[in-house]
């Protein structure tokens, strides 16, 4: 019999072709999660390995674990120089540089920043060892103030040559150098894409107000000493809080951190890998469902003439797993290429990643290659058991298919499914904070409404496929009825898009309402008119930014902010601001609710009512923050505010905020000043092209961008799944076409053109995507909702439907059945006449 | 040999259906197959011919080539007076949408439409509305006014048939192509079936050209072509079950001058 199911698998070439292509999408995606994590993984470890060419010891602050590496603009602690002393004296020590490090953005010619992602500094150190990182060097190293040396890359990219002006903004300010030389980075031209500008340590040290101290110490051994015995005798002369580590071991564990932090890609890839399959389940079980009924004969037959039910259900499966392993091979191959996609299209939404090697992972690949045969042979387990159900006597008839598809049975567990899977999602978001629990409800909602999609599918038909009825020559009324004459296969072939479509819809509905939110807490606090923030990501503005702002005629008043990526009570990445408590209440209404504003002063911190409430906080407690290298502090709650407007859930005067965290850049200046003051504002700050000035709105929507960012990403990843979902309509088409080959015969027989073949059949891949979009779209508001909900009920609970983006999808998945119509309507077209109305 | 008297260009008005030295082959080379060899016919208006022949004599390929189905490699078809074989699909499919009605005998009805969605069909894609008073006459015809909201899956054999019937009358085709009407039908329905026929001849002046293998069907007709070997080999005039029986009979003897193949 498996002779048989190979051969009737071969026989059909397109719909093995486009059945394995919606599992092999799905095995495709997890597979190539695996392979760019593991590269990224790869990718890092050179990179930091590299950096440790030369070094042997490197002196820093302690970081506690779960520090921030990278985060943030403070950098790690700074040493004095003083130690650098110490070391140099000590026997063993071959060379000792301190260096400084921190960011700078370099500017092209036409004064924009280029179009790096970050930037980084370094002081140009001083020793053999250490510069033998800095390969392919042209010029020659910065030697005084005005002189820099920029990475290969960034000078391609801005066409610079030796001797060039260039200008670098520090904090924002524009500051005037001369390219002295160019350099590459071991292997690469630039440190991980970015910007790479060198300063010798003086500049570096007055560029980033560090003068007389080094953000860390590197230290090459002689050849008499293992760079082991050496850290050890460092070691002893270094005051408590600075630590001496071999370098490898350092720049290996940095790399474990960030790939440690990097890891949720691989949880948030691998999610969407899952959507991905999910959907290609409904297409393998779909497409099974369809085959076993137009097979109902020949199994009939196979049982007359002997073939236990146990044969049947074996042979239904083994064509499933043959398609599953082709499809989940295929999808192998496809996810080694797809990880170098992934990689661009993280870029392409500003997270750009240094993937320079490829790793197969193969335990990785291996669980996706699994994942998919299991995912394909789980889904043909219905169909397979129903194929076991057909009664040898079937052989004799015609099978008729029950048109209504209504059975008590079905209405009854759908809804039963249907709301336990709303309950869970329910008591997920609100009642646990669980997102396994969220997403197993969802699941199960998704699960539940396909049980009742056979229900609603004559009636959903009925009424989307009515302004079809209006084309000419029946073919609208005609693919009508055909939508409407299997609703199992219609709600099960529209389920795969509805999947789809409901989580990008639910996604839209939670972003727009969360930036509802932050842009009510903006624009709704009228005090603060303008701010001011640094143009790129985390390198910040300078004080002098505020100082000139000031001068400004018309400026009220002007107040800066600082902003810090910090550990809170062990929750990391959480912002952390430093306000000045004297003028902030000037610029955003905070409506205290407990304790006081001026306990700021006094070195206290202030909680949002949101966040303290569900960490079950109350004012007069300790909260550890961990604030990287400079260490731990531990606050008391001095009071509890309700609006957080422009600012963190978390605030602390700004005294506290510089003495906690050395950092001295702002994050933003907050303006009150009338609106004619703009010009005036924008023209004080020309000489801070790293700087930006922004209105409300503009502030809003700056803030909302990540938000943005995030979700067309997201919509990016998730039209894969809806891909898959039409291939899934082209499936059905293709399979139904080849069922009504007679009847397709009959109508060009009495006299239906070609074009209006084609025009019935896409009329009814319409009807099929658009119940698909509408059911979608409904569930997709009613989880959106629900998720929204739970994410804004602390700040004022705001549910807001894009309307308009709704529409759109609707009408894409439209145009989308028309193109999935495409091959089955070609088909169709080609078919001939004559062997269509005489097939038997 | 029997030939038929050559159709003059003033006689073409007068006939419903004509062929000229039609030619059909399938496959090539050694296997080729002359399906029509030569087949010179008039159908005259208001006619009810059966074509009949032994299995393989070309019977049906002569009624796919009349009637727009399928392609001839030589000669000429004329349906009143426009010459097919030179048409493009496109022209093809209008004609058979506007001037060819089609009965089959496994009825091909569309599951989805009722009885009189069914009937009405060709019109519908043509975009023209039925003709009222006509379309009740041809339902009172078929005997299937009170049948109309009915699926072809609640009707019995022969309604289906009775429906294709109306089905192919709806639109006043020049021919209607009959192809083993009663093929798939018990005797009672088949004689319903057989009456319906040639009441459409006798009281609506249809023109229907059959194809059967059944004598007592082929005697329903006004006239019987004989086909062996894709050509005409005989022909009869108001038959009668054993006059067909007799004919069929005497051309299943082999003959000297047969060409190969047989």
């Amino acid at each position: 019999m498996f002779a048989a199911t190979l051969r009737g698998l071969l026989a059909h070439r397109v719909r093995l072709v486009l059945t394995a292509l919606a599992i092999a999408l799905g095995t495709g995606f997890m597979a190539g999660t695996f392979v760019f994590t593991s590269s990224l993984t790869h990718s890092l470890d050179s990179l930091f390995a590299q950096a440790a060419t030369g070094t042997d010891v490197i002196v820093q602050h302690t970081a506690p674990p779960g520090a921030n590496v990278g985060a943030g603009s403070g950098g790690s602690k700074p040493i004095p120089a003083a130690i650098l002393a110490r070391i140099r004296s000590l026997p063993g020590v071959a060379a000792a540089s301190g260096v400084v490090t921190g960011r700078a953005v370099v500017l092209g010619k036409n004064g924009k920043p280029l179009p790096t992602h970050f930037g980084v500094a370094l002081s140009w150190p001083l020793g053999a060892p250490f510069q033998a990182i800095f390969t392919r060097r042209s010029g020659r190293p910065p030697t005084g103030p005005g002189q820099v040396m920029i990475d290969r890359n960034s000078a391609r990219e801005g066409k610079f040559a030796v001797g060039d002006r260039i200008e670098i903004t520090v904090g924002g300010q524009a500051m005037p150098f001369t390219v002295t030389g160019i350099t590459g980075y071991g292997t690469a031209t630039s440190i991980a894409g970015g910007s790479t500008t060198i300063f010798n340590t003086g500049t570096a040290q007055r560029l980033f107000g560090l003068a007389g101290r080094y953000s860390q110490i590197d230290v090459a051994a002689t050849q008499a000493i293992s760079p082991q015995r050496l850290r050890a005798r460092i070691a002893r002369v270094l005051p408590s809080g600075v630590e001496a580590l071999s370098a490898v071991n350092a720049e290996a564990s940095q790399a474990r951190q960030l790939n440690h932090q990097l890891r949720f890609l691989t949880y948030f890839f691998g999610a969407f890998a899952g959507v991905a399959l999910f959907v290609g389940a409904f297409v393998i079980w779909n497409t099974f469902s369809i085959m076993i009924g137009q097979r109902i004969r020949e199994l009939a037959l196979l049982r007359t003439l002997g073939a236990r039910r146990a044969q049947v259900f074996r042979s239904v499966l083994g064509e499933a797993a043959v398609l599953g392993i082709v499809a989940a091979a295929a999808g192998v191959l496809l996810g080694i290429g797809l990880a170098r996609g992934l990689a661009a299209l993280l870029a392409t939404f500003g997270v750009a990643l240094p993937i320079t090697e490829l790793s197969v992972p193969p335990a990785g690949v291996a669980g996706a290659f699994v994942a998919g045969v299991a995912i394909t042979v789980i889904a043909a387990i219905p169909p397979a058991w129903r194929a076991t159900r057909v009664a040898p006597v079937q052989a004799l008839r015609d099978a008729v298919p029950d048109p209504s598809g209504f059975s008590a049975r079905r209405l009854a567990g759908g809804l039963v499914v249907t709301a336990a899977g709303i309950a869970l999602l329910l008591a997920g978001l609100f009642a646990h904070a669980s997102l396994a629990l969220t997403a197993v409800g969802a699941v199960a909602a998704f699960l539940g409404v396909t049980v009742l999609g056979p229900l609603f599918a004559r009636p959903l038909a009925f009424a989307l496929g009515q302004p079809l009825t209006r084309l000419p020559g029946r073919t609208g009324a005609l693919a009508r009825d055909n939508a409407m004459r299997n609703p199992k296969r219609t709600s099960a072939t529209a389920a795969a898009l509805m999947v789809g479509l409901a989580l990008i819809v639910a996604v839209s509905v939670l972003v727009s309402s969360v930036r509802s939110v932050i842009s009510r807490q903006i624009t709704g606090d009228a005090k603060t008119s303008f701010y001011v923030q640094a143009a790129s990501a985390d390198s910040g503005i300078t004080p002098a930014v505020a100082a000139a702002i000031a001068k400004v005629p018309g400026v009220r008043q002007v107040t800066a902010v600082l902003r810090t990526d910090a550990t809170v009570a062990g929750s990391a990445h959480q912002n952390v601001d430093g306000v000045d408590p004297a003028a902030i209440t000037a610029f955003t209404t905070l409506d205290i609710r407990a304790g006081s504003l001026s306990s700021l002063s006094s070195g206290a911190l202030l909680v949002s009512k949101a966040t303290a409430d569900s960490r079950h906080w109350r004012t007069g407690e300790l909260v550890r923050i961990g604030f990287g290298s400079y260490g731990v502090s531990r606050l008391r709650i001095g009071g509890l505010f309700t609006n957080a407007g422009p600012l963190s859930p978390y605030l602390i005067s700004a005294a506290t905020f510089t003495a906690d965290t050395g950092i001295h850049t702002d994050n933003v200046d907050l303006v009150r000043a009338p609106s004619s003051a703009r010009a005036a504002l924008r023209s004080a700050l020309a000489p801070f092209p790293g700087a930006q000035l922004l209105d409300q709105a503009g502030y809003a929507r700056s803030r909302g961008a990540t938000l943005g960012t995030i979700l067309n990403l997201i919509t990016a990843l998730l039209v894969l799944a809806v891909l898959i979902a039409l291939l899934g309509i082209v499936n059905t088409l293709v399979l139904s076409v080849v069922e009504r080959t007679r009847e397709l015969g009959l109508l060009r027989a009495i006299g239906m053109r070609r074009g209006q073949l084609g025009q019935m059949i896409a009329a009814e891949s319409v009807i099929i995507a658009v119940i698909g979009a509408v059911l979608g779209t409904a569930i997709g508001v009613g989880l959106g909702s629900a998720l929204a909900a739970a994410f804004t009920r602390s700040q004022g609970l705001t549910v807001v439907i894009p309307a308009g983006s709704l529409v759109v999808y609707i009408v894409v998945a439209a145009l989308a059945g028309m193109l999935a119509a495409l091959a089955p309507a070609h088909r169709a077209a080609r078919m001939n006449m004559l062997a269509a109305i005489t097939s038997e | 040999m029997i030939s038929l008297p050559i159709a003059s260009a003033a006689r073409s008005t007068e006939s419903a259906a004509r062929t000229e030295e039609l030619v059909k082959c399938y496959g090539s080379g050694q296997s080729q197959v002359r399906a029509l060899d030569g087949v010179s016919i008039e159908i005259p208006r208001g006619s009810f011919t059966a074509v009949m022949g032994p299995s393989g004599s070309g019977k049906s390929t002569l009624l796919h080539c009349m009637a727009g189905l399928d392609n001839a490699d030589d000669g000429q078809v004329w349906i009143g007076g426009d010459e097919i074989t030179s048409m493009h699909d496109r022209q093809l499919t209008r004609l058979r949408r506007d001037r060819i009605g089609f009965v089959f005998q496994a009825f091909n009805l569309l599951p989805v439409l009722s009885a009189a969605a069914n009937i009405t069909l060709p019109l519908d894609i043509a975009g023209r509305s039925a003709d009222r008073a006509w379309l009740a006459t041809v339902v009172d015809a078929v005997g299937l006014a009170d049948r109309l909201a009915h699926r072809p899956s609640e009707l019995s054999g022969g309604q289906q048939q009775r429906v294709a019937i109306a089905r192919a009358l709806v639109s006043k085709p020049a021919v209607v192509f009959a192809d083993e009407p009663t093929g798939n039908l018990d005797s009672r329905a088949s004689t319903e079936v057989l009456d319906l026929l040639r009441r459409c001849v006798s009281e609506f002046g249809q023109t229907v050209v059959m194809v059967t293998h059944d004598p007592v069907a082929a005697s329903y007709a006004k006239r019987v072509l004989f086909l062996a070997d894709g050509r005409v080999v005989s022909d009869l005039e108001d038959p009668t079950p054993e006059s067909v029986l007799d004919r069929m009979r005497a051309l299943g003897r082999p003959r000297s001058g047969d060409h190969d193949g047989e």
